[in-house]
This record gives C-alpha cells, sequence and structure tokens, in this order.
C-alpha cells in the first residue's frame, strides 16, 4: 500500500506539489496523468525517496518514507530510462542490485525468457539496444518480488510484443496483490490496465477515480480527449 | 554491500578502456623521457611538472564526467534499500581504486628495474607516487563535487576545467607575482601557508625536497626544507594532502546526501 498525506515540494520559487493526498491499495494499479511539468515525475520521486518533501507524509507498506530507506526493499522501480554502467553484463547488473537487496543474484529463467532476454545477459551493457536494456529494467523491478511496484512510462522504447509481455507481467503483478503506481502518455495502455486514474495539474490532484468516472465526468468515450477536456476546463 | 558496490564499479571502470589507456600513457611518458635523459631522479623530477599537470586533469575530469554519466543509474541504485552516504562512499572509492592503480602501475612499473638498480632511491619514488595518487584522489573528490554541485553538463565541466587550471597554472602565477612584489620583505612563512593552500604546489615541493634540487633554492629552499623537509616534514606534507582529500570528500558528501535526484 502508499499512502500520500499532504505532500507539498518546491524547487526554489516553483511549487511543484500542493497538498497531494493519494492512497494506492494492494491489488490495484493508478496510472498518474498530467500535463508536462504538472509534478508527477516529483511525487514518483518523492516515494522513492529520490526527492525530499517539503510537508506531507509518505508510507509505503506502512513504513514511512525516510532517510534510511529500508522501505525501498518493498518497492521495485522501473525508470524511464535503462541506463546502466556500459561494461557490466546483464548477468552482473542483476547479481549487483540482488547483492543490494539481499535477493536472487541470478535472474529468473521463466522471467528473462518472457522477455525475450536469454542469450542477451551475457553481453556488456554497451552493445544492447536501447528496447532491450529497457527489458532488463522492467526484469529488475519484478525481479525481487516487490509489494510495491512503481513504472515510470514503461513501454517507452519497446516494442509492440515487448510492451505487450510487460502489461501482461503488470496484470498478473496486480492479481498477485500488488501495489502499482504507473505514469504512462500512452493512452490505450492506461485503459487496459489501470484500475484508477489520477490526474494532477500544477501540483494539485484534480482527478481521483476510474476511467469510467472520468469519461462520465467530461461526457467524452475517448480518454484522451477526457483528459483534454478535464484541462481545459480548469483553464477555462 | 559498500564492498558489493566498490567491486562492481570497479569492474566497469576496469573493463572500459578509458583507465587502462590512462596507465599506458604514464607508462609511455616514462619511457619516453628515460629514452630522452637517462635514468634516475634526474628523470623523475622532469617527470614531476608533466604529471602535477597530467595527473590532476584526468582525475577531475574523470570524477565529474563518471558523476554526469552515472546520473541515472546512481537515481536508480538511490532506490534500492541503502543509504546514500554508503552508495557515495561506494562509487567514490570505486572510481579512485582503479585510477590509482592505473597511476602506480603507468608510473611505478617503469622506475622499478632504476630502484632495483640501485639509480633511483625507493624512497624518493615512494613520495612521487604517494603524492601522485594522494592528487588523484584528491581531484576526484572535486570533481564528483562539482558534478553533485551543478546539474548543468557544461558547465560543470566548465567549472571543473577551471579549477584544475586555477590549481596547476594561475596560483603559481598569483604566488609568483606576489612573491616578487613584496621581495623586499621575509616572506619565506607566507610562502610555506600559500603552499599548503594549493596540493599541487605542495606535492611538487614535497618531492623536490627528496632531491638535490633543493639545495639550489637557496635561503627559500632550507626554509622549505626546514618545514617540509625530513621525516617530519613528510608527514605534515602528507596530512594537509589527506586533508586536502577529506574537505572536498566531505563536502561532496554532504550535498550526495541532501540533494534532490
Amino acid at each position: 500500500m502508499i499512502r500520500v498525506t499532504g505532500l507539498e515540494k518546491a524547487f526554489g520559487p516553483l511549487q511543484v506539489l500542493r497538498k497531494a493526498d493519494l492512497e494506492i491499495r494492494p491489488g490495484e494499479i493508478v496510472a498518474l496523468a498530467g500535463p508536462n511539468a504538472s509534478g508527477k515525475t516529483t511525487l514518483l520521486r518523492c516515494i522513492l525517496g529520490l526527492v525530499r518533501a517539503d510537508a506531507g507524509l509518505i508510507e509505503v507498506c506502512g513504513s514511512p518514507v525516510d532517510a534510511k530507506g529500508a522501505y525501498r526493499s518493498r518497492i521495485g522501480y522501473m525508470p524511464q530510462t535503462a541506463s546502466f554502467p556500459r561494461n557490466l553484463t546483464g548477468e552482473d547488473l542483476i547479481a549487483f542490485v540482488g547483492g543490494l537487496r539481499h535477493g536472487p543474484r541470478r535472474a529468473d529463467q521463466a522471467l528473462l525468457e518472457s522477455f525475450h532476454l536469454l542469450g542477451q545477459m551475457q553481453k556488456p551493457l554497451r552493445v544492447l539496444s536501447g528496447g532491450t536494456r529497457q527489458k532488463i529494467s522492467a526484469v529488475l523491478a519484478f525481479l525481487f518480488n516487490p509489494d510495491v511496484l512503481i513504472f515510470d512510462e514503461p513501454t517507452a522504447g519497446l516494442d509492440p510484443v515487448s510492451s505487450s509481455v510487460l502489461r501482461d507481467q503488470i496484470l498478473a503483478a496486480r492479481a498477485a496483490g500488488k501495489t502499482i503506481l504507473l505514469t504512462s502518455h500512452t493512452m490505450s495502455e492506461v485503459e487496459e490496465v489501470a484500475d484508477r486514474m489520477v490526474f494532477l495539474l500544477e501540483g494539485r490532484i484534480n482527478f481521483n477515480g476510474t476511467v469510467s468516472a472520468l469519461r462520465d465526468q467530461t461526457g467524452e468515450r475517448s480518454l484522451e480527449r477526457a483528459l483534454a477536456t478535464l484541462m481545459r476546463g480548469n483553464e477555462l | 554491500m559498500m564492498g558489493r558496490i566498490i567491486g562492481y564499479q570497479m569492474r566497469d571502470v576496469i573493463r572500459g578502456r578509458s583507465v587502462p589507456l590512462f596507465a599506458v600513457v604514464l607508462a609511455a611518458l616514462v619511457f619516453l623521457m628515460t629514452e630522452l635523459g637517462g635514468e634516475g631522479p634526474r628523470i623523475l623530477v622532469s617527470l614531476l611538472n608533466v604529471n602535477l599537470l597530467l595527473v590532476p586533469l584526468v582525475s577531475i575530469l574523470f570524477g565529474t564526467l563518471y558523476i554526469y554519466h552515472a546520473w541515472e543509474f546512481i537515481e536508480l541504485l538511490l532506490t534500492q534499500p541503502l543509504g546514500r552516504k554508503r552508495l557515495f562512499v561506494g562509487l567514490y572509492i570505486g572510481l579512485v581504486l582503479p585510477l590509482c592503480a592505473a597511476v602506480a602501475i603507468g608510473l611505478g612499473a617503469p622506475f622499478a628495474p632504476a630502484v632495483v638498480r640501485g639509480a633511483l632511491p625507493a624512497s624518493l619514488l615512494a613520495v612521487f607516487l604517494g603524492t601522485c595518487l594522494l592528487l588523484t584522489a584528491i581531484f576526484v573528490a572535486l570533481g564528483f563535487l562539482i558534478a553533485l554541485r551543478y546539474d548543468n553538463r557544461l558547465r560543470g565541466l566548465g567549472i571543473a576545467l577551471a579549477m584544475w587550471f586555477l590549481f596547476t597554472v594561475v596560483y603559481d602565477g598569483v604566488a609568483l607575482f606576489g612573491a616578487f612584489a613584496f621581495r623586499a620583505y621575509p616572506l619565506e612563512k607566507p610562502l610555506i601557508a600559500l603552499m599548503m593552500l594549493n596540493p599541487v604546489d605542495l606535492s611538487r615541493v614535497a618531492v623536490l625536497l627528496q632531491t638535490d634540487t633543493s639545495a639550489l633554492m637557496g635561503y627559500t629552499g632550507a626554509a622549505f626544507s626546514r618545514a617540509l623537509g625530513g621525516v617530519r616534514g613528510l608527514s605534515v606534507s602528507g596530512g594537509v594532502l589527506f586533508l586536502w582529500l577529506c574537505v572536498p570528500f566531505f563536502f561532496a558528501m554532504r550535498r550526495f546526501s541532501r540533494r534532490d535526484f
């Protein structure tokens, strides 16, 4: 479970998050949406402990987000860009991160096979394509069986087959009772996997409900148009 | 856990071409100087000035560029269950150790036969290598500090280069100008104090005082010799250089622990 209460963050004079409240329950997928600079990434980074909030409270599986970072053993994170040490192999990388998490030092073969990564893991990461590195990043997120999964634009840079595999893995994780938070600009993906949408605008949570509730509220059938209507409504 | 970070970091750095290439360049430089001018302390003193330019430059650039290049991976590591200070120390040592190994092999190995033949005092080589290793660690820490302070990579690289230029060229010019302008006054003590404020100058004097060259420095040389010569003086130089390592390292670690990523 992720619980965010009264979260505030400013970078200098720029107020990025304003009293954001959010709760994501186990077995739920929440998609974070909003225009550029709405505070999505900052919210994700606050939960991950990369950015320190000015005010408010974040709890992950009942543990407060603090500098010690022990709570992060419950989180699997897939960043938007998979950037790894160039001269390590995929196997090295998994052993490295596995060692830091006191988790497995070798990737689950079935997980690797599902992403068509068998045969790629012995190669230096510098020779792998961006998409392949992104798949390794997905494997790292799932590998340690975390209770909470956070994805930042997970399918950006992935081919359709790999995107589909990743979506299936995300749905399987939901079925296993994982708490999942993701950001995506691909609305079809959000429609397919998300139970709930949280729409951020200028650091405030402007909408928090199901996709169908958003459609009802805006009177639009397409999710993309519904979000655009929500944004325009706030501009007027 | 820190050992694991150091281990994998070293594996990545050593498998890259840059650090082994640095060792080869340093070794080639020693062989070239030996070919041109014989062997022994004279070559080492000639090499000193080249190394006091090259080692800080390569180290500060390695430190700065490493943080910038590894930024996204560092973010990923920060999402793992480990403290920021541990991660910082691991990343720093993982980079400094291979660089120090490159310096020690590149500069030490070619001189080893001269030490064995007795053409070069082992103590002189040890001081020379020791100062080069400390300079490597100091300038990598400065590089880390700059990269963590300035998010703009071009600006950060510019500041790193400016800092190297300040320590290796500008500082000497200013000190020389000051010594000339106030030549009527006894300047030995202020000059020794000025020396302490620049790790490159301090390293140079620490090595020179182990050779006969210091005898040519007249009264100033005698004053330096009193302050920085002998075992006590070497301990003072080593202590000040170690302090020079601790200060940027501490501020870089503090910045790493407190900043938003």
